[in-house]
């Protein structure tokens, strides 16, 4: 495996015509390029620690002290979200994005640690360890307050002034662009939605939405401004070099949205069209999406809030098929994820996800306007020749003209 | 007002997702010598219709919480006018996260839908090991048990539970429905469930299914 130093200019393969940056850019413009860009730990496209560090051993790459986490188990959690990917990975599997966040000015310690070994984390969420991710634990803080006043108070809001730091953002954004990559900036919290049900309680926070309007408004305000202060202060700093922003706000189960459309227009949309207006005023990139499950039915909604790339794609729920999605908004947004991660991805063959890059290039891939990615997070027990089969898959397979 | 259109104007409240008119329509026929078994009863059909409107996209998943939301405010109102034989579940259904899995939205939301449709539900919580179940299908004799995972990773040790339970001999006391994103029908077969749920209203027509036959 090629070795990398810090800064090193993007390398252009033979067969190639353009750099990582230029690719993206085409892709993101609904043009063809040279090859198909691929996706992982780029943008908001995850890969768990577990399944991470498999790969590393099979690649035969060290895992670095600051790659380890300290909770128990071997449990999957970085406060940035992504896991950060080895340099070498990157190159390995040709990824033409490399990601930027907020940083913390201090190493990272739980707000608050209960006796059952949960915390309050960095944003405010009530977590315990499990076998395979930190999760969300009840109570939720925000669960039993019942007035706005004290939802809105709360200690343990982020405060991205006081504990985030954008320090020395603007000299890794400039390497990375130098380098010819396609910097994503990405936030590490979710979007208005999951932020707040995520401290209120999922039943309770949709209970919020209809029985009690008023403080379901004020969480989802609070989270809004939280979110605009965090991206202002990145892309004060990057917004010049920026060519994605990434936001995450789950908006689907496997089968069907979480919210009714009216309720969706009614209560989100107008936040996520403040926070992605407030990040188009900043920079010239373009705003990435990431919303889990089958959410197809707010599509066209994400388009009017100026959403350009829609991240994971899952194809195992109804609706979501890269054809007719392809079909039905494939010159208005740009499509980054959509292989099989419920079933191929932890339980084919190599040959299996050779097979599903190539179905999902077919599918999706002519004219531009499509970033090959998993349809979910790698999960933990996908094994890293999976994980090698995609990517290497989209270098062999992903050249365009598109003859497959 | 007679009875039956105040069981109507409850059965509608639901229905349309109007907490305070279900509450008041609750009361309302308790007053006029309504049995709670009675409004149980119009509960379970008002149940019925927003599953009905779930499963032509008029209704979503919120809509699911919020009218389960409903019933649980009335049929608190309704426990202290309950005794005796006329409880009448239909069945009793305990359910329970995968071992390892730590996910409970789409549990809880089939918690309260079962509760809806008229289940006494028996709710094991998360990351339940596979004795935990087998110890409570022995204390509580339910009908059905309902496996929860979300991911990839967790479904893969449903099937000890299901182990669990023959290696204790009580496989055949129960129906076994499992429910989560990456699970199928196929995947179901191969571990010894009975059947996998689609989603919320496909799992609860599957229990009524089991309980009518």
């Amino acid at each position: 495996m090629e070795s990398v130093s810090r800064g090193q200019k993007a390398t252009i393969y033979p067969g190639e015509r353009y750099t990582p940056r230029e690719r993206v850019w085409k892709i993101l413009e609904h043009q063809e390029a040279d090859r198909v860009p691929a996706e992982l730990g780029g943008c908001l496209s995850f890969m768990m620690k577990q399944s991470y560090f498999n790969l590393k051993h099979y690649l035969h790459l060290p895992i670095f002290f600051k790659e380890i986490d300290y909770w128990p188990g071997g449990t999957h959690y970085t406060s940035f979200w992504t896991t950060p990917i080895d340099e070498r990975i990157y190159r390995r599997f040709r990824i033409d994005f490399r990601p930027i966040s907020i940083r913390f000015p201090r190493p990272f310690i739980p707000q608050k640690l209960f006796s059952d070994n949960s915390f309050i984390d960095e944003c405010g969420f009530h977590r315990k360890a499990g076998e395979t991710y930190l999760e969300f634990a009840n109570p939720y803080p925000l669960e039993h307050m019942d007035n706005v006043d004290e939802i809105i108070n709360d200690p343990y809001w982020p405060d991205p002034e006081k504990d985030r730091s954008v320090e020395g953002l603007d000299r890794k954004a400039k390497r990375i662009d130098e380098g010819g990559y396609a910097l994503s900036c990405v936030a590490p919290m979710g979007g208005v939605f999951e932020t707040s049900w995520q401290r209120r309680g999922f039943n309770k926070f949709v209970e919020d939405i209809y029985l009690r309007p008023n403080i379901a408004n004020a969480l989802l305000d609070k989270v809004k401004d939280v979110l605009i202060k965090m991206y202002g202060m990145m892309l004060d700093q990057i917004g010049d070099y920026c060519t994605l922003v990434g936001v995450a706000d789950d908006m689907g189960a496997q089968t069907s949205g979480f919210l009714n459309l009216d309720t969706y227009r009614k209560f989100i949309k107008p936040r996520h069209k403040e926070i992605f207006d407030f990040i188009h005023k900043k920079t010239a990139a373009k705003i990435y999406l990431h919303s889990c499950g089958n959410v197809d039915m707010y599509i066209n909604d994400f388009i009017e809030e100026g959403v350009d790339v829609l991240n994971p794609v899952q194809p195992e729920c109804p609706d979501m098929g890269l054809e007719a999605l392809k079909d039905k908004y494939g010159d208005k947004i740009t499509f980054c994820g959509g292989v099989n991660s419920q079933r191929v991805l932890p339980r084919g063959t190599p040959a299996d996800v050779k097979a599903e890059v190539i179905r999902v290039i077919k599918a999706a891939a002519n004219g531009g306007g499509f970033i090959v990615a998993p349809g979910h997070i790698i999960q933990p027990e996908v094994p890293p020749w999976n994980v090698c089969a995609l990517y290497d898959s989209v270098i062999k397979h992903g050249q365009y003209p598109i003859k497959l | 007002m007679e009875q039956k259109d105040i069981l109507e104007k409850f059965k509608n409240a639901i229905v349309d997702l109007d907490l305070e008119k279900a509450l008041d329509s609750t009361k309302e026929a308790l007053n006029n010598g309504v049995t709670a078994y009675e409004i149980m009863d119009a509960m379970r059909s008002a149940s019925n219709l927003v599953g009905q409107k779930f499963e032509s996209c008029e209704y979503f998943i919120s809509e699911l919480i919020i009218a389960g939301t409903i019933m649980k405010s009335a049929s608190d109102l309704l426990k202290p006018h309950m005794s005796g034989d006329k409880t009448k579940f239909r069945g009793k259904v305990i359910i329970g996260s995968a071992p390892g899995d730590m996910h409970d939205i789409g549990k809880n939301l089939v918690v309260v839908s079962l509760m809806g449709a008229g289940f006494e539900v028996v709710d094991l919580g998360i990351d339940v090991p596979a004795d935990k179940f087998v110890q409570a299908v022995k204390d509580e004799t339910p009908n059905i048990m309902g496996i929860s995972a979300l991911t990839s990773t967790t479904m893969m040790r449903i099937g000890e539970v299901i182990e669990a339970l023959k290696s204790s001999s009580i496989r055949d006391k129960i129906k076994v429905v499992l429910g989560g994103a990456p699970l199928t029908d196929e995947f179901a077969k191969k571990v010894g469930a009975d059947a996998c749920a689609k989603d919320v209203i496909n799992g609860i027509k599957i229990c009524e299914g089991w309980i009518s036959e």
